[in-house]
Protein backbone atom coordinates (compact mmCIF):
# COMPACT_ATOMS: atom_id res chain seq x y z
CA UNK A 1 0.00 0.00 0.00
CA UNK A 2 2.70 2.45 1.04
CA UNK A 3 4.96 1.46 -1.82
CA UNK A 4 2.17 1.92 -4.29
CA UNK A 5 1.30 5.37 -2.97
CA UNK A 6 4.86 6.58 -3.23
CA UNK A 7 5.27 5.07 -6.72
CA UNK A 8 2.28 7.03 -7.92
CA UNK A 9 3.38 10.22 -6.21
CA UNK A 10 6.89 9.77 -7.62
CA UNK A 11 5.92 9.33 -11.25
CA UNK A 12 2.48 10.86 -11.72
CA UNK A 13 3.70 14.41 -12.32
CA UNK A 14 6.66 13.59 -14.64
CA UNK A 15 4.38 11.31 -16.66
CA UNK A 16 1.76 14.02 -16.90
CA UNK A 17 4.39 16.49 -18.11
CA UNK A 18 5.67 14.10 -20.79
CA UNK A 19 2.16 13.18 -21.92
CA UNK A 20 1.30 16.88 -22.09
CA UNK A 21 4.29 17.51 -24.31
CA UNK A 22 3.30 14.67 -26.62
CA UNK A 23 -0.14 16.22 -27.01
CA UNK A 24 1.30 19.72 -27.49
CA UNK A 25 3.61 18.35 -30.19
CA UNK A 26 0.96 16.25 -31.93
CA UNK A 27 -1.70 18.95 -32.16
CA UNK A 28 0.05 21.16 -34.76
CA UNK A 29 1.83 18.19 -36.37
CA UNK A 30 -1.37 16.30 -37.24
CA UNK A 31 -3.75 19.26 -37.06
CA UNK A 32 -5.78 17.57 -34.38
CA UNK A 33 -7.81 20.62 -33.49
CA UNK A 34 -9.13 23.74 -35.15
CA UNK A 35 -6.23 26.27 -35.47
CA UNK A 36 -8.38 28.83 -33.67
CA UNK A 37 -8.54 26.60 -30.59
CA UNK A 38 -4.83 25.98 -30.92
CA UNK A 39 -4.27 29.73 -30.85
CA UNK A 40 -6.37 30.04 -27.69
CA UNK A 41 -4.34 27.26 -26.09
CA UNK A 42 -1.18 29.24 -26.81
CA UNK A 43 -2.70 32.36 -25.27
CA UNK A 44 -3.64 30.30 -22.23
CA UNK A 45 -0.02 29.16 -21.93
CA UNK A 46 1.39 32.67 -22.24
CA UNK A 47 -1.13 33.96 -19.72
CA UNK A 48 -0.22 31.17 -17.28
CA UNK A 49 3.40 32.35 -17.44
CA UNK A 50 2.37 35.96 -16.81
CA UNK A 51 0.02 35.01 -13.97
CA UNK A 52 2.37 32.65 -12.14
CA UNK A 53 5.22 35.15 -12.37
CA UNK A 54 3.09 38.01 -11.04
CA UNK A 55 1.74 35.76 -8.30
CA UNK A 56 5.31 35.35 -7.04
CA UNK A 57 5.48 39.07 -6.20
CA UNK A 58 1.83 39.85 -5.41
CA UNK A 59 0.69 36.55 -3.92
CA UNK A 60 3.66 34.84 -2.34
CA UNK A 61 5.55 37.98 -1.34
CA UNK A 62 2.51 40.14 -0.64
CA UNK A 63 3.74 43.20 -2.51
CA UNK A 64 1.50 44.96 -4.98
CA UNK A 65 3.05 45.28 -8.42
CA UNK A 66 0.59 46.56 -11.02
CA UNK A 67 2.76 47.06 -14.11
CA UNK A 68 3.51 43.52 -15.20
CA UNK A 69 2.79 44.32 -18.86
CA UNK A 70 5.75 46.71 -18.76
CA UNK A 71 8.13 43.79 -18.28
CA UNK A 72 6.24 41.82 -20.89
CA UNK A 73 6.77 44.71 -23.34
CA UNK A 74 10.51 44.84 -22.70
CA UNK A 75 10.75 41.09 -23.31
CA UNK A 76 8.61 41.27 -26.44
CA UNK A 77 10.65 44.06 -28.04
CA UNK A 78 14.08 42.74 -27.02
CA UNK A 79 13.30 39.23 -28.28
CA UNK A 80 11.84 40.60 -31.52
CA UNK A 81 14.82 42.83 -32.20
CA UNK A 82 17.06 39.83 -31.59
CA UNK A 83 15.27 37.57 -34.07
CA UNK A 84 14.65 40.30 -36.67
CA UNK A 85 17.87 42.29 -36.54
CA UNK A 86 20.61 40.40 -34.71
CA UNK A 87 20.23 36.69 -35.38
CA UNK A 88 20.65 35.71 -39.06
CA UNK A 89 17.29 34.70 -40.56
CA UNK A 90 18.22 31.15 -41.36
CA UNK A 91 19.36 30.63 -37.77
CA UNK A 92 16.39 32.30 -36.08
CA UNK A 93 14.44 29.04 -35.72
CA UNK A 94 17.26 27.36 -33.81
CA UNK A 95 18.30 30.34 -31.73
CA UNK A 96 14.74 31.32 -30.85
CA UNK A 97 15.05 30.12 -27.21
CA UNK A 98 18.11 32.33 -26.80
CA UNK A 99 16.19 35.31 -28.14
CA UNK A 100 13.43 34.63 -25.61
CA UNK A 101 15.96 34.34 -22.79
CA UNK A 102 17.45 37.61 -24.04
CA UNK A 103 14.01 39.19 -23.73
CA UNK A 104 13.67 37.78 -20.22
CA UNK A 105 17.06 39.15 -19.22
CA UNK A 106 16.11 42.56 -20.64
CA UNK A 107 12.99 42.56 -18.47
CA UNK A 108 15.05 41.39 -15.49
CA UNK A 109 17.48 44.29 -15.90
CA UNK A 110 14.59 46.77 -15.99
CA UNK A 111 13.19 45.12 -12.84
CA UNK A 112 16.54 45.59 -11.14
CA UNK A 113 16.59 49.28 -12.05
CA UNK A 114 13.09 49.73 -10.67
CA UNK A 115 13.53 47.58 -7.58
CA UNK A 116 16.57 49.28 -6.10
CA UNK A 117 14.96 52.69 -5.55
CA UNK A 118 11.42 51.44 -4.92
CA UNK A 119 12.26 48.88 -2.24
CA UNK A 120 13.57 51.67 -0.07
CA UNK A 121 9.97 52.70 0.19
CA UNK A 122 7.26 50.34 1.35
CA UNK A 123 3.86 48.93 0.54
CA UNK A 124 1.68 51.05 -1.70
CA UNK A 125 4.64 52.87 -3.18
CA UNK A 126 5.64 49.81 -5.17
CA UNK A 127 2.23 49.95 -6.85
CA UNK A 128 2.86 53.56 -7.87
CA UNK A 129 6.38 52.84 -9.05
CA UNK A 130 5.34 49.85 -11.16
CA UNK A 131 2.38 51.78 -12.55
CA UNK A 132 4.77 54.51 -13.59
CA UNK A 133 7.16 51.94 -15.03
CA UNK A 134 4.42 50.50 -17.21
CA UNK A 135 3.70 53.97 -18.62
CA UNK A 136 7.36 54.84 -19.03
CA UNK A 137 8.15 51.62 -20.90
CA UNK A 138 5.21 52.26 -23.22
CA UNK A 139 6.19 55.83 -24.02
CA UNK A 140 9.87 54.97 -24.40
CA UNK A 141 8.96 52.35 -27.02
CA UNK A 142 6.65 54.84 -28.72
CA UNK A 143 9.64 57.12 -29.10
CA UNK A 144 12.13 54.61 -30.48
CA UNK A 145 11.80 54.87 -34.24
CA UNK A 146 14.02 51.85 -34.88
CA UNK A 147 11.26 49.55 -33.55
CA UNK A 148 8.47 51.42 -35.29
CA UNK A 149 7.57 53.78 -32.45
CA UNK A 150 3.81 54.27 -32.16
CA UNK A 151 3.25 52.54 -35.52
CA UNK A 152 4.19 49.14 -34.09
CA UNK A 153 6.81 46.60 -34.98
CA UNK A 154 6.37 43.88 -37.56
CA UNK A 155 7.78 40.55 -36.40
CA UNK A 156 7.79 38.55 -39.59
CA UNK A 157 8.76 35.23 -38.09
CA UNK A 158 5.99 33.20 -36.49
CA UNK A 159 8.35 31.25 -34.27
CA UNK A 160 5.91 30.58 -31.45
CA UNK A 161 4.10 27.26 -31.67
CA UNK A 162 2.27 25.07 -29.20
CA UNK A 163 5.24 22.84 -28.24
CA UNK A 164 7.40 25.89 -27.48
CA UNK A 165 4.68 27.50 -25.37
CA UNK A 166 4.20 24.23 -23.53
CA UNK A 167 7.91 23.87 -22.79
CA UNK A 168 8.13 27.42 -21.49
CA UNK A 169 5.06 27.01 -19.29
CA UNK A 170 6.64 23.91 -17.74
CA UNK A 171 10.00 25.67 -17.27
CA UNK A 172 8.24 28.62 -15.62
CA UNK A 173 6.24 26.43 -13.26
CA UNK A 174 9.25 24.27 -12.46
CA UNK A 175 11.69 27.09 -11.72
CA UNK A 176 9.22 29.19 -9.73
CA UNK A 177 8.10 26.12 -7.81
CA UNK A 178 11.72 25.25 -6.96
CA UNK A 179 12.33 28.83 -5.91
CA UNK A 180 9.27 29.00 -3.66
CA UNK A 181 10.08 25.72 -1.93
CA UNK A 182 13.70 26.70 -1.29
CA UNK A 183 15.36 28.69 1.44
CA UNK A 184 14.90 31.92 -0.52
CA UNK A 185 11.25 31.06 -1.14
CA UNK A 186 10.60 30.70 2.57
CA UNK A 187 12.11 34.18 2.86
CA UNK A 188 9.52 35.37 0.31
CA UNK A 189 6.68 33.96 2.42
CA UNK A 190 8.19 35.45 5.57
CA UNK A 191 8.17 38.89 3.94
CA UNK A 192 4.46 38.53 3.18
CA UNK A 193 3.72 37.48 6.74
CA UNK A 194 5.83 40.05 8.59
CA UNK A 195 8.68 41.84 6.90
CA UNK A 196 10.18 43.29 10.08
CA UNK A 197 10.18 39.95 11.88
CA UNK A 198 11.67 38.30 8.78
CA UNK A 199 14.63 40.68 8.76
CA UNK A 200 15.06 40.24 12.52
CA UNK A 201 15.37 36.48 12.31
CA UNK A 202 18.02 36.73 9.65
CA UNK A 203 16.21 36.89 6.30
CA UNK A 204 18.08 39.36 4.09
CA UNK A 205 14.81 40.90 2.97
CA UNK A 206 16.17 43.27 0.34
CA UNK A 207 18.06 40.43 -1.32
CA UNK A 208 14.95 38.22 -1.29
CA UNK A 209 12.71 40.95 -2.71
CA UNK A 210 15.18 41.74 -5.45
CA UNK A 211 15.48 38.10 -6.46
CA UNK A 212 11.73 37.50 -6.49
CA UNK A 213 11.13 40.69 -8.45
CA UNK A 214 13.77 39.84 -11.07
CA UNK A 215 12.60 36.24 -11.48
CA UNK A 216 9.05 37.49 -11.88
CA UNK A 217 10.10 40.02 -14.53
CA UNK A 218 12.26 37.47 -16.35
CA UNK A 219 9.34 35.13 -17.01
CA UNK A 220 7.07 38.03 -17.93
CA UNK A 221 9.74 39.00 -20.46
CA UNK A 222 9.91 35.49 -21.91
CA UNK A 223 6.11 35.44 -22.12
CA UNK A 224 6.29 38.77 -23.96
CA UNK A 225 8.74 37.28 -26.46
CA UNK A 226 6.45 34.32 -27.09
CA UNK A 227 3.50 36.70 -27.48
CA UNK A 228 5.37 38.84 -30.03
CA UNK A 229 6.32 35.85 -32.17
CA UNK A 230 2.75 34.63 -32.10
CA UNK A 231 1.02 37.93 -32.87
CA UNK A 232 3.73 38.87 -35.41
CA UNK A 233 2.87 42.51 -34.97
CA UNK A 234 3.49 44.23 -31.68
CA UNK A 235 2.38 47.64 -30.69
CA UNK A 236 3.07 49.68 -27.53
CA UNK A 237 -0.69 49.64 -26.87
CA UNK A 238 -0.57 45.84 -26.50
CA UNK A 239 1.29 46.41 -23.26
CA UNK A 240 -0.66 49.16 -21.54
CA UNK A 241 -2.23 49.30 -18.09
CA UNK A 242 -5.23 47.36 -19.37
CA UNK A 243 -3.02 44.37 -20.08
CA UNK A 244 -1.47 44.66 -16.61
CA UNK A 245 -4.96 44.77 -15.14
CA UNK A 246 -5.92 41.59 -16.97
CA UNK A 247 -2.93 39.81 -15.44
CA UNK A 248 -3.90 41.09 -12.00
CA UNK A 249 -7.44 39.79 -12.48
CA UNK A 250 -6.10 36.36 -13.44
CA UNK A 251 -3.89 36.29 -10.31
CA UNK A 252 -6.69 37.19 -7.91
CA UNK A 253 -9.24 35.03 -9.72
CA UNK A 254 -7.04 31.95 -9.36
CA UNK A 255 -5.94 32.77 -5.85
CA UNK A 256 -2.85 34.33 -4.34
CA UNK A 257 0.05 32.19 -3.23
CA UNK A 258 -0.93 29.20 -5.37
CA UNK A 259 0.60 28.13 -8.67
CA UNK A 260 -2.33 25.85 -9.40
CA UNK A 261 -4.55 28.85 -8.74
CA UNK A 262 -2.66 30.85 -11.34
CA UNK A 263 -2.92 28.03 -13.88
CA UNK A 264 -6.69 27.86 -13.31
CA UNK A 265 -7.15 31.62 -13.15
CA UNK A 266 -5.29 32.19 -16.42
CA UNK A 267 -7.06 29.31 -18.18
CA UNK A 268 -10.57 30.22 -17.09
CA UNK A 269 -10.17 33.93 -17.77
CA UNK A 270 -8.60 33.47 -21.20
CA UNK A 271 -11.14 30.91 -22.37
CA UNK A 272 -14.05 32.87 -20.95
CA UNK A 273 -12.98 36.05 -22.69
CA UNK A 274 -12.82 34.18 -26.00
CA UNK A 275 -16.11 32.38 -25.44
CA UNK A 276 -17.84 35.69 -24.82
CA UNK A 277 -16.65 37.33 -28.00
CA UNK A 278 -20.27 37.50 -29.26
CA UNK A 279 -20.95 40.06 -26.54
CA UNK A 280 -18.62 42.55 -28.20
CA UNK A 281 -17.46 45.36 -25.94
CA UNK A 282 -19.70 44.15 -23.13
CA UNK A 283 -17.41 41.23 -22.40
CA UNK A 284 -14.89 43.74 -21.06
CA UNK A 285 -17.46 44.71 -18.45
CA UNK A 286 -17.86 41.07 -17.53
CA UNK A 287 -14.28 40.59 -16.36
CA UNK A 288 -14.46 43.14 -13.54
CA UNK A 289 -17.96 41.91 -12.68
CA UNK A 290 -16.61 38.38 -12.42
CA UNK A 291 -13.94 39.63 -10.08
CA UNK A 292 -16.46 41.44 -7.87
CA UNK A 293 -18.67 38.34 -7.63
CA UNK A 294 -15.64 36.21 -6.83
CA UNK A 295 -14.40 38.58 -4.16
CA UNK A 296 -17.79 38.36 -2.47
CA UNK A 297 -18.22 34.60 -2.75
CA UNK A 298 -14.60 33.54 -2.39
CA UNK A 299 -12.33 36.42 -1.43
CA UNK A 300 -9.14 34.37 -1.57
CA UNK A 301 -9.64 33.27 -5.17
CA UNK A 302 -10.31 29.80 -6.50
CA UNK A 303 -7.38 28.14 -4.73
CA UNK A 304 -6.60 30.77 -2.10
CA UNK A 305 -3.18 29.93 -0.59
CA UNK A 306 -3.72 26.19 -1.17
CA UNK A 307 -1.53 24.25 -3.55
CA UNK A 308 -2.16 21.18 -5.63
CA UNK A 309 0.18 18.51 -4.28
CA UNK A 310 1.63 17.80 -7.71
CA UNK A 311 3.14 21.29 -7.73
CA UNK A 312 5.05 20.72 -4.50
CA UNK A 313 8.57 19.28 -5.06
CA UNK A 314 8.61 15.53 -4.48
CA UNK A 315 11.31 15.61 -1.81
CA UNK A 316 9.34 18.18 0.21
CA UNK A 317 6.13 16.21 -0.20
CA UNK A 318 7.86 13.06 1.08
CA UNK A 319 9.42 15.00 3.96
CA UNK A 320 6.05 16.30 5.16
CA UNK A 321 4.50 12.90 4.58
CA UNK A 322 7.12 11.29 6.82
CA UNK A 323 6.50 13.89 9.53
CA UNK A 324 2.80 13.18 9.38
CA UNK A 325 3.49 9.45 9.61
CA UNK A 326 5.83 10.01 12.56
CA UNK A 327 3.12 11.96 14.30
CA UNK A 328 0.98 8.87 13.75
CA UNK A 329 -2.59 8.37 12.73
CA UNK A 330 -4.15 11.76 12.14
CA UNK A 331 -3.01 12.09 8.53
CA UNK A 332 -5.24 14.88 7.40
CA UNK A 333 -3.95 15.46 3.89
CA UNK A 334 -4.03 19.24 3.99
CA UNK A 335 -1.41 19.86 1.36
CA UNK A 336 0.07 23.25 1.97
CA UNK B 1 32.20 40.43 27.95
CA UNK B 2 29.83 39.24 25.27
CA UNK B 3 27.89 42.47 24.88
CA UNK B 4 29.15 45.93 25.76
CA UNK B 5 27.05 49.03 25.32
CA UNK B 6 28.57 52.42 26.01
CA UNK B 7 27.14 55.94 25.98
CA UNK B 8 24.13 55.02 23.88
CA UNK B 9 21.77 57.85 22.94
CA UNK B 10 18.64 57.97 20.84
CA UNK B 11 16.27 60.87 20.33
CA UNK B 12 12.87 60.77 18.67
CA UNK B 13 12.55 64.45 17.78
CA UNK B 14 11.68 65.92 21.20
CA UNK B 15 11.90 62.74 23.24
CA UNK B 16 15.25 61.62 24.55
CA UNK B 17 14.28 57.93 24.50
CA UNK B 18 17.62 56.47 25.54
CA UNK B 19 20.13 58.56 27.46
CA UNK B 20 23.76 57.57 28.03
CA UNK B 21 22.76 53.94 28.30
CA UNK B 22 25.45 51.48 29.26
CA UNK B 23 25.28 47.74 29.76
CA UNK B 24 27.81 44.96 30.12
CA UNK B 25 26.59 41.42 29.64
CA UNK B 26 29.12 38.71 30.57
CA UNK B 27 29.24 35.59 28.45
CA UNK B 28 26.95 32.87 29.70
CA UNK B 29 24.99 35.15 32.03
CA UNK B 30 21.27 35.63 32.45
CA UNK B 31 20.51 39.32 32.91
CA UNK B 32 17.38 41.41 32.94
CA UNK B 33 16.33 44.93 32.10
CA UNK B 34 13.41 46.22 34.11
CA UNK B 35 11.69 49.56 34.44
CA UNK B 36 8.28 51.23 34.31
CA UNK B 37 6.26 51.32 31.09
CA UNK B 38 7.78 53.63 28.51
CA UNK B 39 11.18 53.61 30.15
CA UNK B 40 12.88 52.65 26.87
CA UNK B 41 13.52 48.95 27.41
CA UNK B 42 12.24 47.73 24.06
CA UNK B 43 13.97 50.69 22.42
CA UNK B 44 17.25 49.34 23.76
CA UNK B 45 16.47 45.96 22.15
CA UNK B 46 15.62 47.73 18.90
CA UNK B 47 18.97 49.52 19.05
CA UNK B 48 20.90 46.30 19.70
CA UNK B 49 19.16 44.47 16.83
CA UNK B 50 19.57 47.32 14.35
CA UNK B 51 15.92 48.37 14.02
CA UNK B 52 16.99 51.85 15.17
CA UNK B 53 20.36 53.49 14.61
CA UNK B 54 21.72 55.24 17.71
CA UNK B 55 22.54 58.97 17.57
CA UNK B 56 25.73 58.24 19.46
CA UNK B 57 27.40 55.49 21.42
CA UNK B 58 28.62 52.03 20.63
CA UNK B 59 27.24 48.50 20.83
CA UNK B 60 29.85 45.76 20.68
CA UNK B 61 29.37 42.02 20.47
CA UNK B 62 32.56 40.14 21.31
CA UNK B 63 34.43 43.39 20.82
CA UNK B 64 33.06 44.12 17.34
CA UNK B 65 30.68 47.00 16.78
CA UNK B 66 27.15 46.28 15.62
CA UNK B 67 26.26 49.91 14.94
CA UNK B 68 25.24 50.56 11.33
CA UNK B 69 24.64 46.93 10.39
CA UNK B 70 21.37 45.69 8.90
CA UNK B 71 19.23 43.66 11.33
CA UNK B 72 19.86 40.46 9.32
CA UNK B 73 23.62 41.05 9.54
CA UNK B 74 23.33 41.42 13.30
CA UNK B 75 21.49 38.08 13.38
CA UNK B 76 24.43 36.59 11.47
CA UNK B 77 26.78 37.94 14.15
CA UNK B 78 24.83 35.97 16.75
CA UNK B 79 22.01 38.07 18.20
CA UNK B 80 18.44 36.77 18.11
CA UNK B 81 15.30 38.12 19.69
CA UNK B 82 11.63 37.64 20.41
CA UNK B 83 8.97 40.33 20.40
CA UNK B 84 6.82 41.91 23.07
CA UNK B 85 3.74 41.50 20.89
CA UNK B 86 4.16 38.09 19.26
CA UNK B 87 5.34 38.35 15.66
CA UNK B 88 5.12 34.85 14.29
CA UNK B 89 4.47 34.09 10.62
CA UNK B 90 0.86 33.33 11.47
CA UNK B 91 -0.37 31.62 8.32
CA UNK B 92 2.72 29.43 7.92
CA UNK B 93 3.20 26.14 9.70
CA UNK B 94 5.01 25.87 13.01
CA UNK B 95 7.75 23.97 11.16
CA UNK B 96 8.17 26.67 8.51
CA UNK B 97 8.39 29.35 11.18
CA UNK B 98 11.49 27.59 12.47
CA UNK B 99 12.86 26.63 9.04
CA UNK B 100 12.76 30.26 7.89
CA UNK B 101 15.17 31.10 10.69
CA UNK B 102 17.79 28.92 8.93
CA UNK B 103 17.98 31.48 6.12
CA UNK B 104 21.60 32.42 6.75
CA UNK B 105 22.82 28.90 7.40
CA UNK B 106 20.99 27.06 4.61
CA UNK B 107 24.25 26.66 2.71
CA UNK B 108 23.04 26.56 -0.88
CA UNK B 109 22.71 29.23 -3.51
CA UNK B 110 20.03 30.35 -5.89
CA UNK B 111 21.07 28.36 -8.96
CA UNK B 112 21.20 24.96 -7.27
CA UNK B 113 17.80 25.84 -5.77
CA UNK B 114 16.35 26.54 -9.26
CA UNK B 115 17.42 23.07 -10.36
CA UNK B 116 16.63 21.50 -6.98
CA UNK B 117 19.86 19.52 -7.08
CA UNK B 118 20.43 16.55 -4.75
CA UNK B 119 22.58 18.72 -2.48
CA UNK B 120 19.69 21.13 -1.98
CA UNK B 121 17.38 18.28 -1.06
CA UNK B 122 19.89 16.97 1.48
CA UNK B 123 20.27 20.40 3.05
CA UNK B 124 16.49 20.71 3.24
CA UNK B 125 16.40 17.33 5.00
CA UNK B 126 18.97 18.57 7.51
CA UNK B 127 17.16 21.89 8.08
CA UNK B 128 13.89 20.06 8.67
CA UNK B 129 15.52 17.61 11.09
CA UNK B 130 17.19 20.40 13.06
CA UNK B 131 13.94 22.32 13.20
CA UNK B 132 12.05 19.27 14.44
CA UNK B 133 14.70 18.62 17.09
CA UNK B 134 14.30 22.19 18.29
CA UNK B 135 10.51 21.89 18.36
CA UNK B 136 10.96 18.71 20.38
CA UNK B 137 12.79 20.68 23.08
CA UNK B 138 9.84 23.06 23.33
CA UNK B 139 7.31 20.25 23.23
CA UNK B 140 5.87 21.60 19.98
CA UNK B 141 6.94 18.82 17.61
CA UNK B 142 3.47 17.25 17.47
CA UNK B 143 2.12 20.61 16.21
CA UNK B 144 4.78 21.01 13.50
CA UNK B 145 2.37 21.02 10.56
CA UNK B 146 -0.29 23.23 12.13
CA UNK B 147 -0.47 26.91 11.21
CA UNK B 148 1.25 29.01 13.85
CA UNK B 149 -1.89 31.05 14.49
CA UNK B 150 -3.76 27.95 15.70
CA UNK B 151 -1.42 27.54 18.69
CA UNK B 152 -2.49 28.60 22.18
CA UNK B 153 -0.90 31.78 23.44
CA UNK B 154 1.73 30.19 25.64
CA UNK B 155 2.80 27.85 22.84
CA UNK B 156 3.15 30.82 20.47
CA UNK B 157 5.50 32.48 22.94
CA UNK B 158 7.56 29.30 23.08
CA UNK B 159 7.59 29.00 19.30
CA UNK B 160 9.02 32.50 19.08
CA UNK B 161 11.88 31.48 21.35
CA UNK B 162 12.44 28.31 19.29
CA UNK B 163 12.51 30.36 16.10
CA UNK B 164 15.07 32.74 17.60
CA UNK B 165 17.25 29.84 18.75
CA UNK B 166 17.19 28.34 15.24
CA UNK B 167 19.47 31.17 14.12
CA UNK B 168 22.08 29.71 16.54
CA UNK B 169 22.58 32.90 18.54
CA UNK B 170 25.25 33.71 21.09
CA UNK B 171 22.97 36.30 22.66
CA UNK B 172 19.24 35.77 23.03
CA UNK B 173 17.07 38.80 23.71
CA UNK B 174 13.65 38.03 25.18
CA UNK B 175 11.17 40.90 25.20
CA UNK B 176 8.62 40.21 27.95
CA UNK B 177 8.51 36.45 27.44
CA UNK B 178 6.02 35.99 30.28
CA UNK B 179 3.55 38.64 29.15
CA UNK B 180 0.01 37.31 29.23
CA UNK B 181 0.91 34.02 30.90
CA UNK B 182 -0.75 32.65 34.01
CA UNK B 183 1.33 32.13 37.19
CA UNK B 184 1.88 28.41 36.55
CA UNK B 185 3.08 29.10 33.01
CA UNK B 186 5.41 31.82 34.29
CA UNK B 187 7.08 29.38 36.65
CA UNK B 188 7.50 26.86 33.81
CA UNK B 189 8.91 29.54 31.55
CA UNK B 190 11.47 30.55 34.15
CA UNK B 191 12.67 26.95 34.34
CA UNK B 192 12.70 26.67 30.55
CA UNK B 193 14.84 29.79 30.15
CA UNK B 194 17.39 28.51 32.65
CA UNK B 195 17.43 25.15 30.91
CA UNK B 196 17.90 26.75 27.48
CA UNK B 197 20.87 28.71 28.66
CA UNK B 198 22.74 25.52 29.47
CA UNK B 199 21.44 23.41 26.63
CA UNK B 200 22.16 25.91 23.84
CA UNK B 201 25.10 27.61 25.53
CA UNK B 202 23.47 30.97 25.00
CA UNK B 203 23.64 34.21 26.94
CA UNK B 204 20.21 35.58 27.81
CA UNK B 205 19.12 39.19 28.26
CA UNK B 206 15.46 39.70 29.01
CA UNK B 207 12.94 42.46 29.59
CA UNK B 208 10.21 41.54 32.01
CA UNK B 209 7.49 42.92 34.22
CA UNK B 210 6.92 39.70 36.15
CA UNK B 211 9.06 40.73 39.12
CA UNK B 212 8.82 37.35 40.75
CA UNK B 213 10.38 35.62 37.76
CA UNK B 214 12.99 38.31 37.17
CA UNK B 215 14.09 38.26 40.78
CA UNK B 216 14.32 34.48 40.86
CA UNK B 217 16.16 33.73 37.62
CA UNK B 218 18.23 36.80 36.68
CA UNK B 219 21.77 37.14 37.96
CA UNK B 220 22.04 40.84 37.23
CA UNK B 221 19.46 43.54 36.70
CA UNK B 222 19.59 46.92 35.05
CA UNK B 223 16.80 49.35 35.86
CA UNK B 224 15.75 51.94 33.32
CA UNK B 225 13.61 55.01 33.85
CA UNK B 226 13.03 57.73 31.27
CA UNK B 227 15.71 56.22 29.07
CA UNK B 228 18.34 56.33 31.79
CA UNK B 229 19.96 53.66 33.91
CA UNK B 230 18.95 54.39 37.50
CA UNK B 231 20.35 51.29 39.11
CA UNK B 232 22.15 48.07 38.40
CA UNK B 233 23.23 45.11 40.43
CA UNK B 234 22.13 41.75 41.74
CA UNK B 235 18.38 41.31 42.38
CA UNK B 236 18.77 41.72 46.15
CA UNK B 237 20.29 45.18 45.77
CA UNK B 238 17.66 46.26 43.26
CA UNK B 239 14.83 45.15 45.49
CA UNK B 240 15.83 47.61 48.20
CA UNK B 241 17.19 50.42 46.02
CA UNK B 242 15.50 53.71 46.89
CA UNK B 243 15.60 55.14 43.34
CA UNK B 244 13.99 52.02 41.92
CA UNK B 245 11.17 52.20 44.43
CA UNK B 246 10.66 55.85 43.55
CA UNK B 247 10.57 55.08 39.83
CA UNK B 248 7.92 52.43 40.30
CA UNK B 249 5.86 53.89 43.13
CA UNK B 250 6.63 57.61 43.03
CA UNK B 251 8.51 59.90 45.35
CA UNK B 252 7.27 60.49 48.85
CA UNK B 253 5.21 57.37 49.06
CA UNK B 254 5.17 56.15 52.56
CA UNK B 255 3.91 52.73 53.19
CA UNK B 256 1.54 53.11 56.04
Amino acid sequence: MQVQTSWISRWAVPLLVVAGFAVAWAIPRYQLINPYYELILMYVGINIMLTVSLNLVNGYMGEFSVGHAGFMAVGAYVASVLTMRVIPWDMAGYLYPLALIGGGIGAGVVALLVAIPSFRTRGDYLALVTLALNMIVKSVIENIDAVGGPRGFLVMLRLTNLPWVYVWVIVTLWVIRNFIYSNAGRGVLAIREDEVAAELIGVRTREVKLRAFIISAFFAGVAGGLYAHLLQFIHPRNFDILKSTEILIMVYLGGIGSMMGSVLGASIFTVLLEALRFMGVWRMALAPLLLVVLMILRPTGIMGLKEWRGLIPLDERLRLWRLRARKGGSASAAGN
Amino acid sequence: MLLEIEGLNLRFSGLHAVRDFRLHVPKGSLSGIIGPNGAGKTTVFNLITGVYKPDSGDIRLEGKSLVGLQPSQIVARGVARTFQNIRLFKDLTVLDNVRIAHYQTAGYGLWPAFLRLAGVQRREDAITEQSMALLEVFDLAHLALEPAKSLPYGAQRKLEIARALATKPKLLLLDEPAAGMNPAEVVQLGELIQDLRKRFDVTVLLIEHQMKMVMSICERLTVLDFGQVIAEGVPEEIRTNQRVLEAYLGRGVTLA
